[in-house]
């Protein structure tokens, strides 16, 4: 700075440029006053924003209650096994239901069974009960006459083992089912032990077919064994058949599985005006922005209310970013550096490149169903979301066309609102590992209408978000 | 203080107390923001008054175009002629000087702000901003020494 401009500075620093006349101070703070007041009223509104949230919890921890007092009946019923009152399949009459279980009892291997249920139906509850399994290396054969006699024997033994490898007591008669890999007929029971070796594991899947109008009742832990073999019960089935039902339906009702996501995705954003005069704007702003790649991770939950049918909720973080590019252009006059009497017009451009963030804490609920073949299943989630925006940071164009950066201390107005609905397709493929844990990769389409805000004034403002996300599910309880 | 610097920064001195209005509601809004370890009150407060009074100026300047065609050939003016003009005669100048140059010398002699910061908060380029103030400087000269041949001319003459 030269001596001129130091001599300006030093004597405009204790200047006294202008007064403040012509102010009207009332009026001034009775506008300032009657601002403050809506911005506050605003704030009050914005709570009302977490209701559906906190709805929501409220949802789920009732829904994760319910599933735990199941749990734990469940719990309490096998401790109690030895009463017969205490059935499993809680037989109307139940008379004639026994019960065996191998609370302490160890099979010859030193290990455990998990279960056993027999059922003893009498006559008058399912008249025709008679059962035939069918496998190369086992078979049931239970008599149609003899039902008082007859039992119908399920074991389940932990996952890996033998499918028959258990010690198990009737205790109504006191029979003894025989534990040696080799098994004998036991013709007291009517049941038909295992001809060859027992000792088949699970993964060989052995092909059960139950014959028209059998019956096979299994606890909860032991369905899910032969629960691809299960034949459905048919529309004239008898009572026994519901039962099974009954419990198949019920057993399937406790899964709840856990699955955690990542992925990336892009957001193609849409601006539409309202106004004819706001045209030239939308087809800036639709042009200036370009997406770029963002990231997302989440935590789910997975209700199976049928076979087929469940419902994900659960929390997600997105994290999007958008190119913003906007040029402008003005001409300008100035003097020549070589020549002073020459005054030179040049156009200057100006481009801008920004790239907006922003963060979204988002809410999913989803209803979806599935299509399984083998460790293959093909399914689809549609539902809403519950966006909470977290953070937003960048420029874009303001009402007239100039560059606004967001948010800054001279304007709290951002595009993105605080809360806001969306609305979400996402097709899956789903690879199941083991046991309980299943691989998922899926494909995100989301609608996300932002609606109008103060920023767009008289536009429309809303997104697709389109991504790809894997992550694993793991099965909690079964 | 917030008035004086609406009157400096401001393109027309009507939407004064508009501006004031919305400076002090982007006060009031954003003071969980202020810090007292990064400035005082008074710097903040300026700011937020400053920034305020471009936008508004952004906005109303929007669809005017303003002629910047200026003969530019200052003559050398020896400094300390500042010292010896008057608080009105100098306030005076600085009404009459074009809005461009105005901005950047208020935003640079008298608040302090580097060019860069200038440019940012315009949003034009920092040679821009240089040759602005290079500008706002020839045109006071050029203006002081016009008015004083004017003065020789045709007041002392008489």
């Amino acid at each position: 700075m030269d001596d001129f401009l130091n001599k300006l500075k030093a004597r405009t620093e204790n200047l006294r440029l202008f007064n403040h006349e012509g102010v009207d101070q009332d009026a001034l703070w009775a506008n300032i006053e009657k601002e403050i007041g809506e911005v506050e009223t605003k704030k009050t509104r914005g709570f009302i924003f977490f209701l559906p949230f906190l709805f929501l919890l409220f949802f789920i921890g009732s829904v994760g209650l319910y599933f735990n007092k199941n749990t734990e009946e469940r719990v309490n019923m096998d401790n109690q096994d030895t009463t017969p009152q205490n059935s499993i399949v809680e037989l109307p009459l139940n008379q004639s239901t026994s019960f065996c279980n191998d609370d302490d009892k160890q099979s010859q291997l030193g290990k455990k069974a998990k279960n056993i249920l027999i059922k003893k139906p009498t006559e008058k509850l399912i008249p025709e009960l008679s059962l035939t399994v069918e496998h190369p290396n086992f078979q049931f054969n239970i008599p149609d006459n003899d039902m008082a006699s007859t039992s119908i024997v399920a074991v389940k033994k932990e996952s890996k083992g033998s499918f028959f490898e258990s010690s198990a007591e009737l205790q109504n008669s006191n029979q003894q089912i025989s534990t040696n890999k080799e098994m004998a007929v036991d013709e007291s029971t009517k049941v038909i032990n295992p001809k060859n070796q027992l000792n088949n594991s699970l993964d060989e899947k052995p092909s059960l077919k139950a014959k028209e109008k059998n019956v096979l009742l299994l606890t909860s832990d032991t369905i899910h064994l032969i629960e691809p073999f299960l034949i459905q019960p048919s529309s004239n089935s008898t009572l026994g058949e519901n039962y099974v039902n009954k419990i198949y339906n019920r057993t399937k009702r406790k899964k709840i599985s856990i699955g955690l996501f990542s992925g990336t995705h892009l957001l193609y954003s849409n601006y539409r005006s309202t106004n004819s005069g706001n045209q030239e704007r939308e087809q800036l702003l639709n042009s200036g922005f370009k997406s770029q790649l963002g990231y997302s991770v989440s935590a789910e939950i997975i209700f199976n209310l049928t076979d087929k049918i469940k419902i994900t909720s659960g929390i997600e973080y997105v994290y999007s970013i958008n190119q913003f590019n906007y040029s402008t252009a003005w001409d300008t006059t100035f003097q020549s550096p070589q020549n002073p009497n020459i005054i030179v017009n040049r156009m200057f451009k100006r481009n801008v490149i920004h790239h907006n963030r922003h963060s979204i804490f988002s809410i999913p609920i989803l209803l979806g169903t599935d299509i399984r073949n083998g460790r293959l299943a093909l399914g689809i989630n549609l539902g809403v979301g519950l966006n909470f925006t977290l953070s937003q940071k960048g420029k874009s164009l303001g009402d007239d066309l100039e560059v606004l950066e967001f948010p800054n201390a001279e304007n709290s107005l951002s595009p993105i609102p605080e809360f806001f609905f969306s609305y979400h397709l996402c097709p899956y493929l789903n690879y199941q590992l083991s046991r309980n844990l299943k691989f998922q990769l899926r494909s995100n389409f989301k609608y996300q209408n932002y609606g109008t805000s103060d920023f767009y004034k008289e536009m429309g403002y809303s997104s697709i978000l389109t991504g790809l996300q894997a992550g694993i599910i793991v099965d909690l309880i079964k | 203080m917030m008035v004086a610097i609406c009157k400096r920064y401001l393109w027309n001195s009507s939407d004064m107390q508009d501006v004031l209005q919305e400076s002090f509601i982007s006060m009031f809004n954003n003071l969980n923001q202020f810090d007292v370890n990064k400035a005082s009150f008074k710097t903040w407060s300026s700011r937020i008054t400053i920034n305020t009074c471009l936008s508004f100026n952004k906005r109303s300047t929007k669809n005017s175009s303003e002629e910047l065609i200026l003969n530019l050939h200052a003559p050398y003016i020896d400094p300390n002629y500042i010292d010896s003009m008057s608080d009105e005669e100098l306030i005076g100048y600085l009404e009459q000087m074009p809005f461009p140059y105005l901005q950047i010398f208020n935003l640079f002699i008298i608040d302090g702000f580097t060019h860069q910061e200038i440019a940012e908060m315009l949003g034009i380029k920092v040679t821009l901003s240089r040759k602005r103030l290079a500008r706002a400087k020839e045109w006071l000269q050029k203006t002081i020494t016009d008015k004083n041949e004017f003065c020789k001319k045709y007041i002392f003459k008489q």
